[in-house]
């Protein structure tokens, strides 16, 4: 089974790099975008598993990243988990519309939760598997 | 509770002061959160252990640097609130110099976050008239907070230049990354009294670095601004220019 691939979008590399490494360390694939724009650039070409998010980014926010992933049928069911220093400003009620299913204030959150919310969240082996082309193969 | 000056104007009132030490707390309060948020997960990472020599060492290297950061935002709010006239030491200083010992200073922080600074020195020098200490923190502030929107492929750059046929030494912090919002910055204006244009595509920011930045300009007459560019900003500082300098 191939491991699932998070995309963690954050302009703070630091604490970016520590999360990715907790995240390599429970075994899945993480890769890291520093700002909105070069996430969604990855989101395209190789849409993730799951998206952790940070809101308040230069150039383009979180919310317009939110808002962009809904305009497209194949990438507005992916997970999203927000994790910022501004949480006190975000209501759950405004951004679960938008498929976040976690928020996380950075200055109380340990990284062991994120990662298992993140594993908890996460396809299991059988859900994960893509029988369609196997289906298409036989047929 | 509005109180009448003897000239009848109305003095600020409980509410006010209230309301703008209140703003002043929820600022620093939220500048100061998201380093220290950094220097607990930091502090975490090592606590959890399996890091190699090589990982501990450079994870403490970024506690060190990011507490840095943090205590130059505290040491100049401790100076903001004791500033007056009294105790700004105005004197002739070679700008270029101070220009490059911040360069230096910060060069560690740049460094480790894998962006490079750049100071270009004039041919000649240049002799400004400011409090050392005051100016040196403006321009920390300024390169602190470029330090966050620059990207890594273009350095950010320090210039110093003559304005208003030389009575004018400008000390210009240029990034290159987004510009701040309008609405941001408008509220930066009405709250900060800076005097700048709208920038666009930066994150909310209380502003309040620059606040004190412009309160320690104040101090020494001088004056800080800034100037959107497409692909960035540029903070700045006007400083008198010294009668020397004037004369060469």
């Amino acid at each position: 089974m191939i491991p699932s691939r998070v995309l963690v979008i954050d302009d703070d590399a630091w604490f970016a790099d520590l999360l990715i490494y907790r995240l390599r360390a429970a075994g899945l694939i993480a890769a890291y975008a520093p700002d909105a724009l070069e996430g969604m650039r990855q989101i395209d070409t190789d849409p993730p598993a799951v998206i952790v998010l940070d809101m308040f980014m230069p150039g383009v926010n979180g919310l317009v990243l939110l808002h962009e992933l809904q305009s497209y049928s194949d990438l507005h069911d992916i997970p999203v988990i927000i994790c910022s220093n501004s949480v006190d400003t975000l209501t759950p009620d405004d951004l679960y519309p938008y498929g976040v299913i976690a928020i996380f204030d950075k200055a109380t959150v340990r990284l062991a939760d994120i990662v298992l919310h993140i594993q908890r969240t996460l396809p299991t082996s059988n859900d994960n598997f893509d029988d369609t082309k196997v289906r298409s193969e036989t047929t | 509770m509005a109180g009448m000056g003897d000239g009848g104007q109305i003095l600020a009132t409980k509410s006010d002061v209230y309301q703008r030490d209140t703003s002043l707390f929820v600022a620093a309060a939220n500048d100061l959160k998201s380093p220290l948020a950094l220097l607990r997960q930091l502090a975490l990472h090592i606590e959890a252990g399996g890091l190699s020599s090589s990982e501990i060492s450079t994870t403490a290297r970024r506690i060190v640097l990011t507490s840095e950061r943090a205590l130059r935002l505290t040491t100049d709010l401790t100076r903001s609130t004791h500033i007056g006239d009294a105790t700004a030491t105005v004197v002739p200083l070679n700008l270029t110099a101070l220009c490059c010992e911040i360069a230096a200073k910060v060069y560690p922080l740049y460094q480790a976050n894998g962006r490079r600074i750049t100071v270009r020195i004039p041919r000649r020098s240049m002799i400004g008239l400011a409090d050392r200490d005051l100016l040196g923190r403006i321009l920390l502030n300024f390169v602190d907070n470029a330090l966050r929107y620059s990207k890594a492929d273009v350095p950010v750059a320090i210039t110093i230049s003559r304005r208003q046929r030389g009575r004018i030494v400008r000390l210009a912090v240029r990034d290159y990354g987004p510009a701040v919002p309008s609405r941001l910055w408008q509220r930066l204006q009405q709250t900060v009294g800076v005097r700048v244009q709208p920038l666009h595509n930066r994150p909310a920011s209380s502003g309040l670095g620059l606040y004190i930045a412009g309160r320690f300009a104040a101090t020494m007459q001088a004056r800080i601004g800034a100037i959107r560019h497409r692909d960035g900003a540029t903070f700045y500082v006007d400083v008198p220019a010294a009668q020397q300098q004037r004369l060469l």
